[in-house]
C-alpha cells in the first residue's frame, strides 16, 4: 500500500492544496482585520504586513478555486456548481459562502486601500471615487461581515471532510475546529512571511501582535490534535484502527510526528517563546518560523486527507 | 456607534442561521409520494455460485465501459478442505439507500432519489465530477464513468430494463435465481415473500443508510472475532 | 549473362518451391509421437488424434497414460476411461487420471472453480485436450458465465 495510492482513496493532493489555500486566505484576512482594527487604524495600508495579507487573501482563494475546477472530471461544467445549489451539501453551502466571501473581501480591500487607489486614479473616473466613498461609509459592517465569512470559510474546510460517513477518521466533530485554527495559523504565518518579504519591520508592532496571538493558537491546535486522536482511539472499532494507522506507522506517521508536530508546531512555538524573551526579532527568525508554520499546516491538510481515506467504516 | 455594530452583527447571525436552518430542514424531509414504489433487491448468497452472469449482463445492458463496474461479485475463500471446499459470494453494488449519503452531499443536486421508485440515480448533465458522492458512499460503489465523465452506479436498470417493464438484467441473467427484485410496498410481491421466509441481513446498517439491498447469508467460512 | 540467367532462374524457382512446401511436408510426415500409437490410432484415427498441449513430444505421454490400458477393448471388458459426463466411470475416477500430474494447489491458483468442482465433476466438462487449443483458454467472461449456467440453472 503506497502512501499515495490505495483502495478507498478518492480525493487526492489537489483537494489538500485547495483546503490549505482556502484556510490561508481566511486566516490572512482575519489577521489583516485584527491588525487594522487593534493596531494600525487608518494608515493600515502603509504596512507591509497588511499589504502582504491583502495580496495573499484573494490570490490564494482564486488559486484554490482554480485547482478545484481543474480537479473536476468535467471542468468546463464548473459553472453548474455556481448555479445549482443543494442546502444539505456542505460543498454547496461552502461554494455559496466562498462567493459571498469574495465580494466582501474585495469590498473590504477597497475600503483599506481607498487612499492609494484614489491617488492612483487621480480623479479620472468619478464612478470609482463614488464607489469607494460609498463602501468606506459602511466599513464597520463590511468588516464584521467579512470576519464571519472568513471564520465560516476556515471551518467549512473541515466540515467538508467531516460530512463523509465513509471514513471514521474524517467523520468527526473536532475536524472543523482543527481546520479553522490551523487555517488561522497558516494565515498568520503567510502574513508574517509576506510582510517581511515586502520589507516590513521584523521587530515592529505587527509582528509582536501576531506572535502574541500565534502562541495561544499553536497551543489550542496541539490540544485539538490531542483531542482529535484520543477521541478516535477511545471511540474504538474502525475509528481506533483509523487513528492508529494514521499516526502509528509508515510514511504518514513520520509526516505527522516529524513534519506536523515538531516542525509545524513545536518549532514555531519554541521560536515564538524565545523571541518573546529576547529583545530584537530579525528577518530570518520571523521568516523561518513562518515557513515552518506554513509547512506544518500544508502537511496537516495532506496528512488528514490521505490518512483519513485509508480506513473505511 | 459600537452598539449599532453589535446589533448588526447579532441580527446578521440570526438571519443567516435562520435561513440556512430553514433550507436544510426543508430539503431533508422527503416529499412522500402516495403511490410511489420502493424497489429493492434480495441476493440469496446460499444460491449464488459466483458465475458472474449478473455482472456480465449488467455490463452489456447498461453499456458499462471496461475498467469500471456497476456490479461485482466478491469472493471469499476457499474454506474447508479438499475435496469439499466452498466460497462465500457477496454482491457489491449500489444499496439504493433510503437515507442516501450520496444525494445529501451532491453540490448540484445531480444525485437524486426518484420518489416514484425509490431508486437513486445520477443526472449526468448536472454532474460536474467533484467526486464528493464517490467519497461519501460508504459502500464504495460509485465511480466516474470514463465515457460521460460523470458519476455512475447501479440504478436497478431504471433507464434500460425497467423502462421496458422487465426485470433488471442481473435478475434475469442469474442461472440459480439467486436474485429477487420487487416492490417492498407490495405485500404480494416475491421479494416480500422471500424476505419473510428467511433470515436476512443488510450491509453497514449501523451507519444509518437504510439500504434496500438485502442478503440471505451463506454459511460462514471461518470464525472471525 | 543469358547463360547464367538460363541456369539460375529454374534453380532459384525450385529452391523457392521446396521452401514454400516444406512446412506442409513436415507436418504430414513428422507426426507427434502420441499419434503414432498403433494400438489406439489404428481404430481411433478420427476421434483419437491429439493436437493440444498434452500432445507435445516433450511430455512423452501416451493414450494409455490418461485413458488406461487397452486390455480386452473393444471385444472384452476393460478399465478404459472415457472423459465425459455420460461415461460410466465416476467423476472422481475420471479426475484421478488428471490428478496424476496436476497438483490440486496449482489448480486452485490457476482458477478458483477447480476448488469447488474438485473431484465431483469430471474435468472434461470444461476442458477439451484433443484439439489444438483447449477452448477454455482465453474464454470471455460472458462465455464463461454461460458455461456455469449449463449445469447450474435452477428450474
Amino acid at each position: 500500500m503506497s502512501p499515495f495510492h490505495f483502495d478507498g482513496l478518492v480525493w487526492h493532493w489537489p483537494i489538500a492544496i485547495y483546503l490549505f489555500l482556502a484556510g490561508v486566505s481566511a486566516g490572512a484576512i482575519t489577521f489583516a482585520i485584527l491588525l487594522k482594527h487593534f493596531k494600525l487604524g487608518k494608515n493600515a495600508h502603509k504596512s507591509g504586513f497588511i499589504q502582504a495579507a491583502c495580496l495573499i487573501a484573494p490570490l490564494s482563494v482564486f488559486a484554490g478555486l482554480g485547482i478545484l475546477v481543474l480537479d473536476l472530471t468535467k471542468p468546463f461544467d464548473f459553472w453548474k456548481i455556481l448555479v445549482f445549489y443543494n442546502a444539505t451539501s456542505v460543498m454547496s453551502v461552502g461554494v455559496a459562502v466562498l462567493m459571498i466571501y469574495q465580494v466582501a473581501l474585495f469590498a473590504w480591500l477597497a475600503c483599506v486601500f481607498k487612499e492609494p487607489v484614489l491617488n492612483w486614479c487621480n480623479g479620472r473616473w468619478p464612478l470609482v471615487t463614488r464607489l469607494l466613498n460609498a463602501l468606506a461609509k459602511h466599513e464597520p459592517s463590511i468588516t464584521g461581515f467579512l470576519t464571519i465569512l472568513a471564520l465560516s470559510l476556515g471551518a467549512y474546510t473541515g466540515f467538508l471532510l467531516s460530512a463523509l460517513t465513509t471514513y471514521p477518521m474524517l467523520n468527526n466533530p473536532v475536524l472543523p475546529l482543527l481546520f479553522l485554527i490551523s487555517g488561522l495559523s497558516s494565515g498568520a504565518a503567510g502574513t508574517l512571511l509576506g510582510g517581511v518579504l515586502l520589507k516590513g519591520n521584523p521587530d515592529g508592532k505587527e509582528v509582536h501582535f501576531i506572535h502574541n496571538i500565534e502562541i495561544p493558537i499553536i497551543l489550542v491546535e496541539l490540544v485539538l490534535l490531542f483531542t482529535f486522536f484520543i477521541g478516535l482511539i477511545i471511540s474504538g472499532g474502525q475509528s481506533k484502527i483509523a487513528a492508529l494507522t494514521a499516526i502509528g506507522e509508515g510514511f504518514w506517521g513520520w509526516v505527522f510526528w516529524g513534519g506536523i508536530i515538531i516542525v509545524g508546531l513545536s518549532l514555531p512555538l519554541a521560536f515564538n517563546l524565545f523571541m518573546k524573551a529576547s529583545s530584537k526579532r530579525k528577518f530570518s527568525y520571523v521568516a523561518i518560523t513562518a515557513s515552518c508554520s506554513l509547512l506544518g499546516v500544508f502537511l496537516l491538510r495532506n496528512f488528514i486527507l490521505y490518512t483519513g481515506q485509508m480506513t473505511v467504516a | 456607534m459600537k452598539n449599532s455594530r453589535r446589533l448588526f452583527l447579532k441580527s446578521a447571525c440570526a438571519v443567516v442561521v435562520g435561513a440556512s436552518g430553514y433550507t436544510i430542514a426543508k430539503s431533508s424531509t422527503e416529499t412522500a409520494v402516495i403511490d410511489g414504489k420502493k424497489y429493492a433487491l434480495v441476493h440469496d448468497e446460499t444460491k449464488c455460485i459466483g458465475c458472474d452472469a449478473c455482472s456480465v449482463a449488467c455490463r452489456e445492458v447498461n453499456l458499462v465501459p471496461e475498467g469500471v463496474s456497476r456490479l461485482k461479485i466478491e469472493r471469499e475463500g476457499p474454506y474447508g478442505e479438499y475435496p469439499d471446499q466452498y466460497f462465500r459470494f457477496t454482491r457489491k453494488s449500489c444499496q439504493q439507500c433510503e437515507d442516501t449519503p450520496c444525494v445529501k452531499v451532491c453540490p448540484t443536486g445531480a444525485a437524486y432519489k426518484d420518489p416514484e421508485t425509490g431508486i437513486v440515480s445520477v443526472d449526468a448533465w448536472k454532474c460536474v465530477g467533484c467526486q464528493y458522492c464517490i467519497a461519501a458512499c460508504p459502500y464504495q460503489v460509485r465511480f466516474i464513468n470514463p465515457v460521460t465523465h460523470a458519476a455512475d452506479k447501479c440504478d436497478f436498470c431504471k433507464e434500460t430494463r425497467l423502462k421496458e417493464g422487465r426485470q433488471p438484467a442481473c435478475v434475469s441473467a442469474c442461472p440459480t435465481k439467486a436474485l429477487t427484485f420487487g416492490d417492498l410496498k407490495d405485500p404480494e410481491s416475491n421479494i416480500v415473500k422471500v424476505l419473510k421466509s428467511a433470515p436476512n441481513y443488510r450491509s453497514k446498517t449501523e451507519l444509518g443508510t437504510r439500504p434496500k439491498v438485502f442478503r440471505i447469508a451463506s454459511r460462514e467460512g471461518e470464525v472471525t472475532l | 549473362m543469358s547463360r547464367i540467367a538460363g541456369f539460375s532462374a529454374p534453380l532459384l524457382a525450385s529452391i523457392l518451391m521446396l521452401g514454400a512446401f516444406s512446412p506442409a511436408v513436415t507436418a504430414a510426415t513428422v507426426e507427434l509421437k502420441i499419434n503414432q500409437n498403433k494400438q489406439c490410432i489404428m481404430c481411433h484415427k478420427r476421434n483419437g488424434k491429439m493436437f493440444g498441449l498434452h500432445a507435445n513430444d516433450a511430455l512423452d505421454l501416451t493414450c494409455q497414460n490418461c485413458h488406461g490400458e487397452k486390455a480386452g477393448h473393444p471385444r472384452k471388458a476393460s478399465d478404459l476411461i472415457g472423459f465425459s459426463a455420460t461415461f460410466v466411470a465416476e467423476p472422481d475416477v475420471q479426475t484421478a487420471a488428471c490428478l496424476q500430474c496436476h497438483d490440486v494447489e496449482t489448480l486452485s491458483q490457476a482458477d478458483w472453480t477447480h476448488d469447488v468442482h474438485s473431484n465431483k465433476v469430471n474435468c472434461a466438462s470444461c476442458h477439451q485436450l484433443h484439439p489444438e487449443t483447449d477452448p477454455i483458454i482465453g474464454v470471455t467472461a460472458s462465455e464463461r458465465s454461460e458455461m456455469c449456467s449449463d449445469c447450474h440453472s435452477a428450474k
